[in-house]
Parts: structure tokens; C-alpha cells; sequence
């Protein structure tokens, strides 16, 4: 898409307050969860994907659902489980009698907002059906590159407890996804709310959008003009080379990487009312961003990231 | 010192200055339009001069100034006070100062030696009775002077008071303590007077929000503190005797102390309380201010047990009292002792005396101002003396008087050391010059009297010269010499006497100038002289430059001159004649001189019936050589009775039309004595003596009285509209053409008339040919000597008045063989009917017009004038249509043309020029100056930011080992969070402002950033004090 066909132009403070009545409005649903409705947030717009990663029945798939309920999107959900095909996302072609041709069936995955459950439910085959379409925006099928709607974001949830029947992500896979985030345990004030919130029905469906896709596509625009000194590049740069040395890693996160780091670390800068990335905007996303990404199981990466961050020395201009 | 000295500073035009520019921008725009050389040049060189002083002067840096006023003030007496300076990034170099209170006129001058980058002086300084008792809102503007009222200012930070006197205190009056009952530590605990030991235990319901922060994250469980006594803190600040023998320095060391200590105390937000003779007085953080009347007016408590008791019970239980005084006495810590309060007694350290200015004695001039005031002088004096307004040996005697004076009380000041003696010559140089310039002005020698008394005036002021102020007055002589002689008696000659003073003064100014700056030391050779000079040499060369050009390139001869518009004068010496000719408008003399221009008053001259033809002739002029108009003379006087009606002797042929009839006219002469009439006259009534001059003019030889006069009204050309039948009188007196006229003259006549059969249509060709193509103008350029006025009316100037159109016309017909003639007198068309059915006719109505014979009708009057506007100045031109017919004048002619192309090729060097100076000096300053200031702005918050950084690890807020690398700017902000002293909007603005400078696309402005600087500086002095407290 080139810039003469962007809807309009937002200037940072817009997009900051376009992202706050979308905090706001997912957070009238996912009760105490502020970090991971933000991280949401970020990566919708800086255009990135999100991985909610946690044990089930904690609101994953409400949180997922929430934000493409507040976005006045095209919103497909794909459920995943181990016979599901590539074509059931991807669309297939099938004979026109009429035409006498084969015609394509557009699947799920042409919407703006797809939310994949469960994906690590879904064989390797039909994972390898999200690559495309995550990184490029496109789907081939026969042959054929079909373009997806833009923006494009996949929310995709994964239970990492039930290992029965799941197939691990690949690293290929996992590297697309611009932030993984984990939820928090609730607070009792907080769950016995969502308990009220929730006994009659899912208040989600009740959810109003507060943007629309103009907004969101010329808000992710805005979050792309966002200032990056060069001192915070290379401190970006910095911590994700770190994460290649370190010994308690076993590969560390590669240039996508790091550029989807700083990417979404611009987000964050909007979402925090600034125009410009600060370092602490990096170690703010650096766990969700980069601790999917190295090779280092679980807590382990997260530690050795923290311990990064805390070696790494902060541009201070001196 | 480097270019960087010129950063940071503002020149400005004094008042005087400005109206100085403006008012010699307008002369040189007058000249320019008048085609006045003289004005012109004069005012040309005067605005170059104002200019050049402008640029000449350096710009100075800038500084922080506050006063300390350290002892009391009397009310109605002088008060001494410090001024603390403090440069900026840059070095200051020597320079004036004076102090202005609130706009309000100059209290305070002094003068400041160079300063170094960050450098802090004091300079003593006396505020007058006029201000005291306002020690807010002053605001310090240092400058250089300059010739011409010209300044330089620096811009001074209003707010700067507070930080100065508080960087006076810190800097030179908080020592270390010299005696401490804390056991002689180098810094003294202030403010944490109240109880120090507390007790940290854990957090209870009750207890509320009161947590210990700090305490409560180290523990990892909330912690709150129990004190002693939940009071504020609180200090008592006691200013005790300075001692015996101490002068006033050490009372002021004592003061200035006790501030330093009360300030610190109140910043850190304890309750103080200063005692003073006065009473105690509370300060609070946000009353620092107060703190500068308080030590204005403060005065030593004594110590006697019972001030002691009062400050110790002022203090209460658990309370600190510090006493700072000269004199440590006993009674402090006793009283201390009986009510178990904590007394510090703190001796101030001798103050550091500043080197004191040397007084300002008044500066002595430098060797080449004495030089160039001489050659000032001398060019003057060489400028009268060429133009003969001063005679040549006058003038070479006052040179070697002047010289002499000049030269000896450089080189042996003992000589006329003695002022008496100087006054003594000065009176009698001024007496004897006054004496003499008044009976040469009596002898009617105007010229050389006025010459003679500058000259006086000159030597008066070379021999009491003592000052630089006096030799720039001697200085400004040479200027005056000059513009007299080209007042007195203007010609070519003037150039390079005028260009020489010019010279002279330019460089004087500029060296007088460079001495300021060195006043009472030595010139270092060096780059500041260097980067004075630079500036200088290029406006001064291409003002010089432009003067001498503009005087080459302006036709001096087409344009009147200053003397004529001052004074009247003329080029060329006068004849009694033309003399006679100037003072009479109505031309009784028989001559009109082209080439002269004659006054003519707005004085009633006589009154004639209303309701009468418009032009009232009094003679004709017929005979021209050399652009001199003339009639024979006759010379012979009429006897007459007073009633009888006396036949003046006519020519028949003068009548004119023989069918006209003949009317009586009454006039009643006021000021002139000529006999006019609205034609010929024939007969005059009520004169005893008739003076019969000239062919036709008549005039009344006794006094004045009324008379009436008959005439037959003459016929218009304008009227007719073609010739009859007649005799022609092509005699040659009224035939022959001035034998100067030019061959394109009469090419010119021929061209205009082409194409007329008639006599009547060719004379009416010519006069409207004159009302299309020349311009009617008072004041037109007179033609130069030794060119035909007509030519130069016709061809060059196309300008000119009644006698310029009569003479251009006549000059035309004649050269076509038409019999014709001047006739004078007046135009009563636009006259005054002052009194009923009469108008009063003014001398300025006089008027110039032309009577042409046409066969049939016979003299008839042709006045080329009247499409244009008459003799009256009060219907003048506007400016805009004089500037416009300026402009036309200008195109119209080859050589005003090249004249004026010169002058706008100038005036466009001059601009550009200008223009490239002053961009080369912003560029420099650009380059040099601003982009360190940048540089230093950009650091600065970001060194604060690193300090309070380091104060913040020292105090302990936070984790053990913080900073840790990874620790940026939001850890700060996390680490200050609820901290009672750190906690405040302020100081989180400063920290977004580092955030911004770290890390935006654009630094906020420089006023933010070193707001920001400041407040985290603050706040790092605050954590510092804080620290041992933090510690124990």
C-alpha cells in the first residue's frame, strides 16, 4: 500500500488517545490484566502478531476476541485441532459448474483480525499454512498469491500446560510473532468481578468497536514515523545481540528480531503519550518481544533477558 | 578571547541614536531629491559615521549579575553594595557597566576587567539614596559606549539575582566552619536540627500512608518512622557581633554566612529563624528572596546572656541554634547547655576582598585620536581657508597654533599642568576670538567671523584638553569648520578638505572607540584588538569610498547649494546691481539674472480694484545678452501735481489694439513704488514725482501714496485665435536673439512650430509646448555659470520659474523672428481680497510673462507660466508629486541621468555591502557562538542529570548497587517516587526534559533545558545536604 492511498494522516497525540479508548474499551472486559491488554495494544499497533500463551479458562480467548470486538474490523476465528487442513484457513478452489472453472474460496484468514485458538493444536502442516500470510500478507494457493486485507493481525492462543496432543511451535513460527504475552494471575477483587461481570453471559459480544479500520491503518502508519535516536537503535540493537552471547542461551533472537523489537517498542512509546522511543520503552517489551524468540525454555529465557537488560548500559548521552 | 566574545549579545540604538539615523536618513533622501550635493554629502558621511560607530563596537557576552547588599543601608545616604558578575560559557572582556533599577535612570556605573568563562567577581558599587529600598526587580545591563550615543547591551536574566547571590555565598562566603561543635568537619549540618535519631520499626494498622519509603523497599516490608517529636525542623540562625577591631568586610563575611546557612536551611524545609538586632524573623524555601532584605538590614545581635536565652528559647527543646559571629563567646553554649539545645558557633572565614577596580579615572587620550583630531582640525581649517572664508594666512597661523597646542600638552603634560592656568588660556583664547569675530561681524564680514570664531574655539579646546571627552569635542570642530565653509561659501573646491575631515573624524571615532575598551591598560596584542579592527576597516573604506564618489559623480553645478538654501548666498560675487535686483522682486532695476534667484516675501506690495485683469505689468525687458535681461535706460524724472492727471511718454504702438478702450485703475502702493497697470500706462493721477527708469517702467520718485493710473488692458493670446492684418514690428531690438543661444534651440522652436501657418498658432504652439514639458518649481537648479539658461531650461534641468518660462519663451519666438519681450510685474489672479473690492497683491505674487506682437492686434501677453501653478508657494506640490517630477527631471536629461544612476548604484552598493557584513557576522556568530551555546545547553541538563544521579546513589535512595547499567532516566524517576524532599512536579519535569534531550527528535529550547539544569542542580544540592543525615 503506498502512502496516497492511507486514509489520513494521525499525528502522535491522536494515536495515543485512538489507543487509549481501545485500552480502555478491552479493559472494560479483561478485568485485571492491564500489562497484557498494553502489550495488545502495542502490537496492534505497530501491525505485529500476538501470542497469549497461557493455561486455559484464564481468558485468553476473551482477551483475543475483545480486541477484534473493538475494532470495527473483518474478525474471523480459526479453532484450532490436529485435522485441521491448511486450505480450512487458507481457502481453496472448487469447480465452478456455472463457469466451468475452479473459482477461490477465500478462507478465515482473509479478515483483519484472525484469531487462531489454540494453535499449537493444529499440526505443523497447518501452522506452516500461517507463515505466508503472517509475514508476507498473502496467501498462495495453486499458485496464486491472494493478497490479505490490510492491516492484518493474528491473535493466536496457546496452552502451554496440555502438551497431549499439541505440536510444539517451530522457531520459524514463533519468531513471527511480534510479542508473546502471558497472563497475570487475578486478584481476588479482580476475579470476583469477572465472576459478576460474567455469570449471565459473555460480556464480550456486548463489546462496542471504538475504532475503525482507517483509523487503526493510519494510526499504525503514525506509530511508523515515530522517533527512534540512534543511540536507542543501537541500545535495541545492543540487547538483542546480548541475547546471542549469553550463556544461558542457546541461539539468540535474530534481525526480524530486532526489528520488530523496536517496532513495537514505538508503540509503546504512543501508548505512553511520547513521540519518541525512550530505552525504558525497550525494557518495557523486551520479555514479551525477545523471550519467544531465543532458545532457552521458559524461565530461563526470561531471566537471562532480565539480566540482560540490567548489563546493558542505557544511552545517557555521556 | 575569540570570536565567541561577539555570541550571546545585542547591539541597540540609544534613543538619540536612532533619531540621529533617522534624521540624517532624511537629509540624505532631501539631498538626494533636491539635487542638494551639499546636504547630501554631508548627511551621507553623517549616517556612514553613526553606522560605522555601531558596527565598531564589540558585542559583549553574556552575564549574571545580582547585588549583594551586605551592609545596612541609611536612609538618604549612599549605599555601598557588591554587584557579583558571573560570566557565561564565553570570556567577557573589559567593559562599562551600569545598573538600571526598573527602567529608571543610571544609578550605578563601574567598570568590569575581563572576566574568564564562569569566572564570578564582585565589584564594589554605591546605589544612590534615588533607589534604595528596592532590592527586587533589578536588572544589570552591561555595555560599551560608543560615539553617537550608541550602546551595546548584554541580555541579563531577570531572574539571575537569586542564583548569583546564592553562588556569592557558596563561592566565596561559606568557608569550611573555622570552629564547629561538631568537631571541625568541613561541612556543617544545617536544617536537621530537630531530632536526628529516629526509629525505624514496622508498619501498623493506624499508622496510615506515614511509610518510609526508602526504608520500607530496602526491607521489602513497610516500614514507618517514629521521631522524637513530630515538629518540623527547626533552625535559629543568630548573627553575632563580627568582633572588636572588624571592619565592615567582616561583618558583611559574618551576614553573608549566616545567609548561606539559612538559605541552605530553608531549602531543605526546615522552619528558620534568622535573629538579627531587629527580632527574629521566620524564612521559609519559598522567602529566599527575603533573605536579601534581611541581610541588607541586618545588624549583630550582642552577646549578652539575655539575647542568648531568647535565641536558645526561640530554638525550644531539640532545637539547633547557630550563632555566627566574629567573637565567640560563652554565653552561647551556656545558654545551650541550660536548656539542652544544640548550639553551633560558627566563625565566617575573612572574606576574600576582590581586587577592587581601580578607580575610573577619566581616560586620557591615545596619541592617534590627538593625531587624528589634528588632521581633523587642520582639514577644516584647509577647507575654509580654501574657500576664502578664512583668509590663507589666518588659517595657517590657527594650524600652527592649534599644532603647537595640540602636540605640547601631549608630549609635556607638565607644561600646562596647571588647570588654573589652562582655564586661564582657555578664557583668553575664547575672549580674544569672540572680540574678534564680533568686529569683523560688525565690519559686516560675516564669513571670515564665523571661520575665525570656530577656528578660536578649536585652539580653546586643543589647549585644555585633558580627557578624551575633550579632544572628541576638539575632534568634532574639524566637521564643523567644514560644514561652515560649505555653508559660507560652497564650491569644488571643498572636496577633499571635506573628504580629508571626514577621514580624520572616521578614524578619531574609531580609535577613541578601541581606547574605551583599554581604558587604564595596556593594549595585548592579541586577537581582541584584532576582531575590534576587522569590522572596521571595511565600512569605514566603503563609506569613505562612497562620499568620494558621490561627490565625483554629482553634477555640482545643477544643483543649488547649501549656502543658498541657508543663507541665500550666491556662487559668484555680487554686482550692487544684482544686489538691488535680489532685494527689488519687481525688477525696477531693468535686469532679470536667470542665473540668480530672488527672495520674494509674502508682504502686501499693493492693492489693486478686485475685478481686474490678472497680470499687472510693470516693465519689459527687451534686450538679452549672456541670459541678463535688460531695457534701455532713461533715467529721467516727471514732474507732476499732485491732483493733475500726468500723460506718461507711451509709445503709440505700446497701446495695442487701437479699439481697446482705456481705464482708470486706482492702486495703492504699500511696499513697492513702481507704477503698475494691466497694461501700458498712459496717464497717472496723484503722484508729484514720477522716476521714468527705464522704456516702460515708471516708478514713484517721493513717498508712497495712492495714485490712479489709466491703461488699456492688453489682449491674451489664449484669446485670439488667429492674426489680422497689420504692421509687423520686427525691429531688432525685439527681434534679436540672445547670442549665446544654441543651435538646438533653435532647431528645438522649429520643430514645435511646424506645421503652423498662423502667428498666433505658432506662439500658442511654443507657450503650450513650455506648459507640457517644463516643470514649474520655485526652487529649480539654477543653471550652472558659463551655460545658457534656456538651453539648460529647455535640455537639462526642464525646471524653472516665471522668468525661466518668459525668458525660454521669448528665446523661441525670437529665433523664429517674432517680435517679442519679457514684461514683469505681478499676477493678482490668485491675490487676497482682504478688503472689500480690493485685492491685496504680496511681493511673492511677482511674476514674469511674455508680450508677443500679432499683426492686427498688436502687443499681447502670452504667459507660458499660467498652465502651470503661479508664484505661490502655498499651493506648492506635494512631496509625492515633487518626488515624481524629481523622478521625470531626473530620466529626462543625459547628465542628471547618469548623476542619478551613479547615486542608486550606490545606495544599492552601499545596501549590499551592508547586507554581506552584517550576514558574515551572524554567520560567524552562527557558527562559533551559537553552536557551542548549543552544545553547552545540550550538556548542561544532561550533566545536571548525571550529578543528581551520583547524589542520588551518595543519599541511598534505591537499591544498594544502583545505578546498575540498565538503570536510564524513568529509574531515576522510580527511585525518587515518595520521597518526601525529591518528589515534586518539578522536578519530573526535569527529568522529562533530560528524557527529551536524550532521545527526541528535537531538544526543547534552550530556556527549558537550563530551567531543567537548574532544577535538578537544586535538587542535587538538596540530596547532598541531606547526605550525612542519610548516612549515620
Amino acid at each position: 500500500m503506498t502512502a496516497a492511498t492511507l486514509p489520513h494522516v494521525l499525528s502522535p497525540s491522536a494515536v495515543t488517545a485512538v489507543a487509549g479508548r481501545l485500552v480502555d474499551n478491552v479493559s472494560e472486559v479483561v478485568r485485571g490484566q492491564p500489562a497484557a491488554v498494553q502489550y495488545l495494544a502495542a502490537a496492534f499497533l505497530s501491525g505485529g502478531h500476538v501470542l497469549i500463551e497461557d493455561t486455559p479458562g484464564n481468558g485468553k480467548t476473551t482477551l483475543a476476541h475483545a480486541f477484534a470486538r473493538s475494532v470495527a474490523a473483518d474478525f474471523r476465528r480459526v479453532q484450532g485441532a490436529p485435522d485441521l487442513l491448511p486450505s480450512d484457513v487458507t481457502g481453496s478452489s472448487v469447480w465452478n459448474q456455472v463457469t466451468q472453472s475452479f473459482t477461490f474460496v477465500p478462507g478465515p484468514v482473509f479478515s483483519h483480525v484472525l484469531l487462531v485458538d489454540e494453535l499449537n493444536r493444529t499440526p505443523p502442516r497447518t501452522q506452516a499454512a500461517f507463515l505466508e500470510a503472517m509475514e508476507e500478507g498473502t496467501v498462495t494457493v495453486d499458485g496464486v498469491s491472494h493478497p490479505l486485507p490490510s492491516p492484518f493481525t493474528v491473535i493466536a492462543t496457546q496452552n502451554p500446560l496440555e502438551q497431549h496432543g499439541a505440536y510444539p511451535l517451530p522457531e520459524g513460527q514463533l519468531d513471527r510473532f511480534a510479542l508473546r504475552v502471558t497472563l497475570a494471575p487475578l486478584g481476588e477483587e479482580d476475579e470476583l468481578r469477572v465472576l459478576r461481570d460474567q455469570v449471565h453471559h459473555a460480556t464480550v459480544t456486548d463489546l462496542p468497536p471504538v475504532i475503525d479500520v482507517a483509523t487503526w491503518h493510519a494510526s499504525c502508519a503514525a506509530v511508523r514515523q515515530v522517533y527512534v535516536a540512534p543511540a536507542v537503535s543501537a541500545y535495541a540493537l545492543a540487547v538483542v545481540r546480548a541475547t546471542r552471547n549469553h550463556p544461558q542461551i542457546a541461539h539468540g533472537a535474530s534481525s526480524r528480531a530486532a526489528i520488530s523489537f523496536v517496532r513495537t517498542a514505538q508503540a509503546w512509546a504512543v501508548l505512553n503519550g511520547r513521540e519518541y522511543v525512550v530505552p525504558e520503552d525497550l525494557q518495557a517489551i523486551a520479555i514479551a518481544a525477545l523471550a519467544h524468540r531465543v532458545a532457552g525454555a521458559g524461565g530461563a529465557a526470561t531471566a537471562a533477558l532480565a539480566d540482560i537488560l540490567a548489563r546493558t548500559p542505557v544511552p545517557l548521552g555521556s | 578571547m575569540s570570536e565567541d566574545v561577539r555570541r550571546d549579545g545585542s547591539r541597540s540604538l540609544t534613543r538619540l541614536g536612532a533619531w540621529l539615523l533617522c534624521g540624517n536618513v532624511t537629509l540624505v533622501a532631501l539631498g538626494l531629491l533636491r539635487g542638494d550635493v551639499w546636504l547630501y554629502l554631508v548627511a551621507l558621511l553623517a549616517v556612514s559615521a553613526v553606522t560605522v560607530s555601531w558596527l565598531i563596537v564589540p558585542r559583549l557576552p553574556h552575564i549574571e549579575s545580582g547585588l549583594q547588599l551586605a551592609t545596612t543601608e541609611v536612609v538618604g545616604q549612599p549605599t555601598p553594595a557588591r554587584l557579583v558578575l558571573r560570566a557565561g560559557v564565553v570570556p567577557v572582556p573589559r567593559h562599562h557597566l551600569t545598573l538600571h533599577v526598573d527602567g529608571d535612570a543610571v544609578p550605578v556605573e563601574a567598570v568590569v576587567a575581563a572576566l574568564a568563562p564562569g569566572q564570578v567577581r564582585a565589584v564594589p558599587v554605591v546605589l544612590r539614596p534615588a533607589v534604595r529600598g528596592r532590592h527586587d526587580g533589578r536588572t544589570t545591563v552591561a555595555w560599551t559606549s560608543a560615539p553617537f550615543g550608541l550602546v551595546r547591551r548584554t541580555h541579563i536574566d531577570r531572574h539571575a539575582l537569586l542564583r548569583t547571590v546564592a553562588a556569592g555565598i557558596h563561592d566565596g562566603r561559606v568557608g569550611p566552619a573555622a570552629s564547629s561543635a561538631d568537631g571541625g568537619g568541613t561541612s556543617i549540618r544545617v536544617g536537621r536540627s530537630g531530632p536526628d535519631v529516629h526509629a525505624l520499626r514496622a508498619w501498623a494498622p493506624g499508622d496510615g500512608t506515614a511509610v518510609h519509603w526508602r526504608a520500607t523497599a530496602r526491607r521489602g516490608a513497610p516500614v514507618v518512622v517514629d521521631r522524637e517529636s513530630p515538629e518540623r525542623l527547626s533552625l535559629v540562625v543568630v548573627i553575632g557581633p563580627a568582633g572588636g577591631s572588624a571592619g565592615a568586610d567582616r561583618t558583611d563575611a559574618t551576614i553573608a554566612l549566616a545567609a548561606g546557612v539559612a538559605l541552605r536551611a530553608a531549602r531543605e524545609g526546615a522552619d528558620v529563624r534568622l535573629v538579627t538586632a531587629a527580632g527574629a524573623e521566620s524564612l521559609g524555601a519559598e522567602e529566599a528572596r527575603e533573605l536579601l532584605s534581611w541581610t541588607a538590614a541586618a545588624q549583630p545581635v550582642a552577646a549578652t546572656p539575655e539575647n542568648a536565652d531568647e535565641a536558645v528559647r526561640l530554638a525550644g527543646p531539640g532545637g539547633r541554634v547557630v550563632v555566627v559571629t566574629g567573637q565567640p563567646a560563652l554565653v552561647w553554649t551556656h545558654a545551650g547547655e541550660t536548656y539542652g539545645v544544640d548550639v553551633v558557633i560558627l566563625t565566617a572565614a575573612a572574606a576574600t576582598t576582590e581586587p577592587a577596580s581601580p578607580p575610573a579615572a577619566a581616560p586620557v587620550p591615545s596619541h592617534r585620536l590627538l593625531v587624528a583630531t589634528l588632521c581633523s582640525l587642520a582639514a577644516g581649517l584647509a577647507a575654509m581657508a580654501s574657500t576664502g572664508v578664512v583668509p590663507v594666512g589666518e588659517a595657517v597661523g590657527w594650524g600652527v597654533c592649534i599644532a603647537v597646542a595640540g602636540v605640547s600638552v601631549d608630549r609635556r603634560p607638565t607644561v600646562l599642568a596647571s588647570a588654573h592656568l589652562r582655564t586661564a588660556l582657555t578664557l583668553l583664547i575664547v575672549a580674544i576670538t569672540g572680540a574678534f569675530a564680533v568686529a569683523l561681524n560688525n565690519h559686516g564680514d560675516l564669513a571670515p567671523a564665523a571661520g575665525t570664531a570656530v577656528a578660536g574655539l578649536a585652539l580653546a579646546a586643543m589647549v585644555s584638553q585633558r580627557t578624551r571627552r575633550d579632544v572628541l569635542v576638539a575632534l568634532g570642530l574639524g566637521p564643523v569648520m567644514g560644514v561652515s565653509a560649505a555653508g559660507l561659501a560652497p564650491g569644488p573646491e571643498l572636496a577633499l578638505p571635506l573628504v580629508l575631515v571626514a577621514v580624520a573624524v572616521l578614524a578619531g571615532l574609531a580609535a577613541a572607540s578601541e581606547d574605551s575598551l583599554h581604558d587604564g591598560v595596556a593594549p595585548t596584542a592579541g586577537t581582541t584588538d584584532a576582531h575590534l579592527r576587522r569590522p572596521l576597516a571595511g565600512p569605514v573604506t566603503a563609506v569613505i569610498g562612497a562620499g568620494l564618489v558621490a561627490f565625483l559623480v554629482l553634477p555640482l553645478g545643477a544643483a543649488p547649494t547649501l549656502g543658498t538654501s541657508l543663507l541665500g548666498a550666491r556662487n559668484h560675487p555680487q554686482t550692487a546691481l544684482e544686489a538691488a535686483a535680489e532685494l527689488m522682486p519687481d525688477y525696477v532695476s531693468g535686469m532679470l539674472d536667470l542665473g540668480a534667484r530672488g527672495h520674494l516675501p509674502h508682504t502686501p506690495t499693493f492693492e489693486v480694484p478686485a475685478g481686474s485683469p490678472p497680470l499687472w505689468r510693470a516693465m519689459t525687458l527687451d534686450t538679452v545678452a549672456s541670459g541678463v535681461w535688460s531695457s534701455q535706460v532713461t533715467q529721467q524724472v516727471i514732474e507732476a501735481g499732485t491732483r493733475s492727471r500726468v500723460p506718461l511718454p507711451v509709445s503709440p504702438a505700446d497701446l495695442g489694439a487701437p479699439s481697446r478702450p482705456a481705464r482708470d485703475y486706482d492702486v495703492l502702493p504699500i511696499e513697492s513704488g513702481s507704477i503698475i497697470a494691466p497694461g501700458p500706462p498712459q496717464a497717472v493721477r496723484g503722484i508729484d514725482r514720477i522716476g521714468h527708469w527705464q522704456t516702460d517702467g515708471f516708478d514713484i520718485a517721493g513717498p508712497l501714496t495712492p495714485y490712479t493710473v489709466t491703461a488699456t488692458p492688453r489682449e491674451d493670446v489664449d484669446s485670439l485665435t488667429r492674426a489680422g492684418t497689420g504692421p509687423d514690428r520686427a525691429e531688432s531690438r525685439w527681434v534679436a536673439a540672445d547670442p549665446d543661444t544654441t543651435a538646438r534651440t533653435d532647431a528645438l522652436a522649429r520643430s514645435v512650430v511646424a506645421g503652423t501657418t498662423d502667428r498666433v498658432a505658432a506662439v500658442q504652439a511654443v507657450q503650450a509646448w513650455l506648459r507640457a514639458n517644463v516643470r514649474y518649481q520655485l526652487d529649480a537648479p539654477l543653471p550652472p555659470r558659463g551655460e545658457d539658461p534656456v538651453d539648460f531650461l529647455l535640455f537639462s534641468s526642464r525646471a524653472g520659474f516665471c522668468e525661466h518660462f518668459a525668458a525660454a519663451e521669448v528665446t523661441l519666438l525670437r529665433s523664429l523672428g517674432i517680435p517679442s519681450r519679457i514684461a514683469t510685474g505681478y499676477s493678482v489672479g490668485s491675490a487676497r481680497e482682504d478688503t472689500p473690492g480690493r485685492l491685496t497683491v504680496l511681493a511673492s505674487d511677482a511674476h514674469a510673462w511674455v508680450e508677443v506682437w500679432i499683426p492686427g492686434h498688436g502687443w499681447v501677453t502670452s504667459d507660458p507660466t499660467a498652465g502651470s501653478t503661479l508664484a505661490d508657494p502655498s499651493t506648492d506640490q506635494g512631496l509625492l508629486q515633487r518626488a515624481g517630477a524629481a523622478w521625470t527631471m531626473a530620466w529626462s536629461t543625459d547628465g542628471s541621468r547618469r548623476g542619478l544612476a551613479a547615486i542608486v548604484l550606490l545606495l544599492v552598493a552601499l545596501v549590499a555591502g551592508g547586507s554581506v557584513a552584517l550576514r558574515r557576522r551572524r554567520a560567524t556568530a552562527t557558527t562559533t557562538g551559537r553552536t557551542s551555546a548549543a552544545r553547552a545547553a545540550t550538556t548542561e541538563p544532561l550533566a545536571a542529570f548525571g550529578r543528581f544521579r551520583a547524589a542520588l546513589s551518595a543519599d541511598g535512595l534505591g537499591s544498594a548497587d544502583s545505578p546498575r547499567p540498565g538503570d536510564g532516566v524513568h529509574d531515576v524517576r522510580r527511585r525518587v517516587a515518595g520521597d518526601v524532599l525529591l518528589d515534586d512536579a518539578q522536578l519530573l519535569g526535569a527529568l522529562d526534559v533530560v528524557e527529551r534531550v536524550l532521545y527526541d527528535r528535537a531538544a526543547p529550547p534552550t530556556q527549558v533545558r537550563l530551567g531543567a539544569a537548574d532544577v535538578l542542580d537544586r535538587h542535587t544540592a538538596a540530596l547532598l545536604a541531606r547526605a550525612p543525615v542519610a548516612t549515620r
